[in-house]
C-alpha cells in the first residue's frame, strides 16, 4: 500500500495564501501535511487534531485536520482486473447481450441490464482517442515545465460504431499517461501499447502499467 | 389527488462487511431484485433518486456514479444528502408533478469501507466550539438519552428492553445481520460506552443496498404511499440550540403527513433507531400512544404481538445500521411486512443520522 501515489506537497502552494497565514502554517509545520500521501500505518498514528490560533486584526482561524480514512472495496470486477495487472494482464468482460467489451471490467451491463460473466484478456494495444498536454497538477499554482500527456486509450477491436455513421457508441478504453513521444508528435489515432513495471514491482494497481508508449511502427 | 404506489422492492441482506462486492455491484443486485419484484424493466423507469453522503462514501459527488448500476443511464437523476426516507419523499414529489410515471429510489451503505467513522461524525460538528472537545458521537447521543430518561421517567434498563426486543424480532428477518435470541439481562451486562448507553444499545453499522420502485400506475402498485412528511427540528451545528431528549422533527413531520391522510391509527411502526433511545424519543414525539411510552414498553405493547408492534423487522439494532440507507431499509421491511397479510398499515420513520434532529415519515397502506 505504500507506493500507490507519487503526489507530494509543493512549496508553491503557500504562494497563494496571505503571507501571514503562510508563515503561520510553516511555523507549525502544517505545510508538510498538504497533499502528502502517507502509509496507513503512519496516518493512523497521526495526532488526532491540531488546533492553532492565528490572528490578523480581528480574524481568528481554527485549523482542523480532517483525517478521514477509508478502505475502498474494489469489488468482484475491479479486484480481478487489478490482480490481472499484477500479473501483467489486461482483463475485461464481454456482455453476451450487446457484445461490448468492457475494460476496466464490469460484472453487469448498463445497456442490457444483465449480469456479465464472460472474461477476456486483451493484449493491450490500442489508439489514442483523445489526449491533453497537461501543464498543471492538483496543487494550486503548480506548473510543470514539461507537460504530462494524459490520454484515453481505446483498445484494439473493442470499438463499436453506429451502422450508419462514424459515431462511436462504445469502446473499451482507459485513461492513462503517455510517454516516449514528444508533445508535438502525439496525436489522436496514434497507436500505443502499455509499458509495464517489472513483475516484482507490481502491486495490483493501475500504476502497474507505468505508461502507454507509441508502438514502434508509429514512431 | 394522485395516488403513489410502491411497485417493487429489492435489497441485499445487511452484513457487517461485503468484501466481494463494491457499492456498484451491491446496488445492481438490489435493483435487479426490485425490477423483478415490480415486473418491469429499466426501460419503464423515468428517473432515479438516491440518498448519499460523500463523507460516508469517501468520494466526492457520488451521485454521478448512481445511474449505471440501477438502470438509470441517460435518465433523470438526483440525490438527496439526507436519510434515504427523504429520497423516497423526493421520489413521491417528482411523481406528483405528473411528469414522471415511475421513479426508482436507491441507497446503500458501505460502512465497512470507513476506518474511522466516529471522526467522520465528529466533522459534522462546529470546528470552533465542539470539535476541539472531541466528543464521541455516542456521548452526544448519551446526552440525549439521559435527557430523555429524565423527562419521560423511563429508566436506563428500558433501553435494554428496546434492544432485546429488536434483536429478537430480527430472528425472523433473513436480511438482519445482528439477530440474537437475547435477554434484557444480557443487554444489561454489555459494557457501558457512555452513560447511560451500553454497547448493546447501539446499532452497529453495516453494509447494505436497497432499491424501491415508486409508481403512479395502480396496476403495478403493491402498497400505497398514503402520506409523507419531513421536518428539521431545533438544531444548530454547535448544539447550543438543540432540544436535548426530544425528537423535535418527529411530530412536525407527522403533522405534515396528517394533512394528506385521515388515517390516525396504524398497525405497526418501523423507525430507524441508531440507539435504543432514538426509538423511544420518536415514539414519544409522535404521540401515537396514549399511555406512557415506558409503561407500554414494559407491558410488551411494542412487541411483535403487542397492540402497536415497533420495529417488527428488528430495526437497526437487530438488522445493522446502514447509515443514510436506514430509511430505505425501514421502508423495504415495512413493504415486506405489509405483504405478509398480517397488517394493513404502518408508519415508517427515519431520523437524518445518529444525533441529528431532523427526519422523515411515510405512511404506507395496503388496500383492504
Ligand atoms: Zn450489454
Amino acid at each position: 500500500m505504500t507506493r500507490a501515489t507519487p503526489s507530494r506537497f509543493s512549496p508553491n502552494y503557500l504562494q497563494q495564501l496571505p503571507e501571514d497565514l503562510a508563515r503561520y502554517i510553516q511555523r507549525h509545520g502544517l505545510d508538510k501535511e498538504f497533499g502528502r500521501l502517507e502509509s496507513w500505518a503512519s496516518s493512523m498514528e497521526k495526532r488526532y487534531m491540531e488546533i492553532g490560533e492565528w490572528q490578523i486584526d480581528n480574524l481568528v482561524l481554527t485549523y482542523w485536520h480532517i483525517a478521514c480514512m477509508y478502505r475502498h472495496t474494489a469489488g468482484a470486477a475491479f479486484s480481478r482486473f487489478l490482480k490481472g495487472l499484477k500479473n501483467g494482464k489486461i482483463l475485461g468482460t464481454r456482455c453476451e447481450g450487446c457484445g461490448r467489451v468492457l475494460i476496466p471490467p464490469r460484472t453487469f451491463c448498463e445497456w442490457c441490464f444483465k449480469d456479465i460473466d464472460t472474461w477476456v484478456e486483451h493484449p493491450g494495444a490500442g489508439i489514442i482517442s483523445t489526449y491533453s498536454l497537461s501543464y498543471i497538477g492538483t496543487d494550486p499554482r503548480v506548473r510543470f515545465e514539461k507537460p504530462v500527456i494524459v490520454a484515453v486509450v481505446w483498445f484494439d477491436g473493442t470499438v463499436k460504431k453506429a451502422n450508419s455513421s462514424r459515431t462511436v457508441l462504445h469502446a473499451a478504453g482507459i485513461l492513462h499517461k503517455v510517454q516516449g513521444v514528444g508533445p508535438e508528435e502525439v496525436h489522436v489515432g496514434m497507436r500505443v501499447k502499455p509499458v509495464w513495471r517489472k513483475p516484482e514491482e507490481r502491486v495490483g494497481s493501475i500504476l502497474d502499467i507505468e505508461y502507454f508508449a507509441p508502438l514502434e511502427s508509429d514512431v | 389527488m394522485m395516488d403513489i404506489w410502491v411497485a417493487g422492492v429489492g435489497e441485499i441482506p445487511c452484513r457487517p462487511i461485503y468484501d466481494d462486492m463494491d457499492f456498484r455491484e451491491m446496488l445492481y443486485r438490489a435493483a435487479v431484485k426490485a425490477y423483478f419484484d415490480a415486473g418491469i424493466t429499466p426501460a419503464e423507469v423515468d428517473g432515479v433518486v438516491s440518498s448519499g453522503m460523500d463523507f460516508y462514501e469517501g468520494m466526492s459527488i457520488t451521485d454521478s456514479y448512481t445511474p449505471d448500476q440501477v438502470g438509470g443511464r441517460l435518465k433523470f437523476n438526483t440525490l438527496v444528502s439526507n436519510d434515504a426516507l427523504n429520497a423516497i419523499i423526493h421520489g413521491c414529489m417528482l411523481l406528483k408533478t405528473g411528469h414522471f410515471r415511475t421513479i426508482l429510489v436507491t441507497a446503500y451503505a458501505k460502512a465497512s469501507n470507513i476506518l474511522n467513522y466516529s471522526e467522520i461524525v465528529l466533522n459534522s460538528f462546529d470546528p470552533h466550539v465542539i470539535r476541539p472537545l472531541t466528543p464521541h458521537f455516542y456521548t452526544i447521543a448519551a446526552l440525549d438519552a439521559r435527557a430523555y430518561l429524565t423527562n419521560s421517567g423511563c429508566e436506563a434498563r428500558d433501553l435494554s428492553l428496546v434492544a432485546a426486543k429488536n434483536k429478537r424480532n430480527a430472528l425472523r428477518n433473513p436480511s438482519a445481520a445482528f439477530a440474537e435470541n437475547t435477554s434484557v439481562e444480557e443487554v444489561e451486562s454489555t459494557e457501558v460506552v457512555s452513560e447511560p448507553l451500553r454497547r448493546g444499545h447501539v446499532a452497529v453499522p453495516c453494509d447494505y443496498a436497497a432499491a424501491v420502485l415508486l409508481t403512479t400506475e395502480k396496476e403495478l402498485g403493491k402498497v400505497r404511499v398514503e402520506a409523507f412528511g419531513y421536518a428539521a427540528g431545533s438544531y444548530s451545528p454547535d448544539l447550543s440550540l438543540k432540544t436535548w431528549g426530544q425528537s423535535g422533527w418527529a411530530r412536525a413531520a407527522l403533522d405534515i403527513a396528517f394533512k394528506q391522510t385521515r388515517l390516525r391509527q396504524v398497525d405497526f411502526v418501523e423507525i430507524s433507531e441508531p440507539f435504543a433511545h432514538s426509538e423511544l424519543m420518536a415514539l414519544d414525539a409522535f404521540g401515537v400512544i396514549r399511555e406512557s411510552i415506558c409503561k407500554t414498553l414494559r407491558d410488551g405493547g411494542f412487541n411483535i404481538d403487542g397492540h402497536l408492534p415497533v420495529n417488527p423487522s428488528g430495526g437497526c439494532i437487530g438488522m445493522g445500521y446502514p447509515l443514510n440507507a436506514a430509511g430505505l431499509q425501514r421502508l423495504v421491511q415495512s413493504v415486506n411486512l405489509l405483504r405478509t397479510g398480517r397488517w394493513n398499515s404502518c408508519l415508517v420513520a427515519s431520523p437524518d443520522g445518529e444525533v441529528v434532529d431532523g427526519g422523515a415519515v411515510v405512511v404506507l397502506r395496503v388496500e383492504a
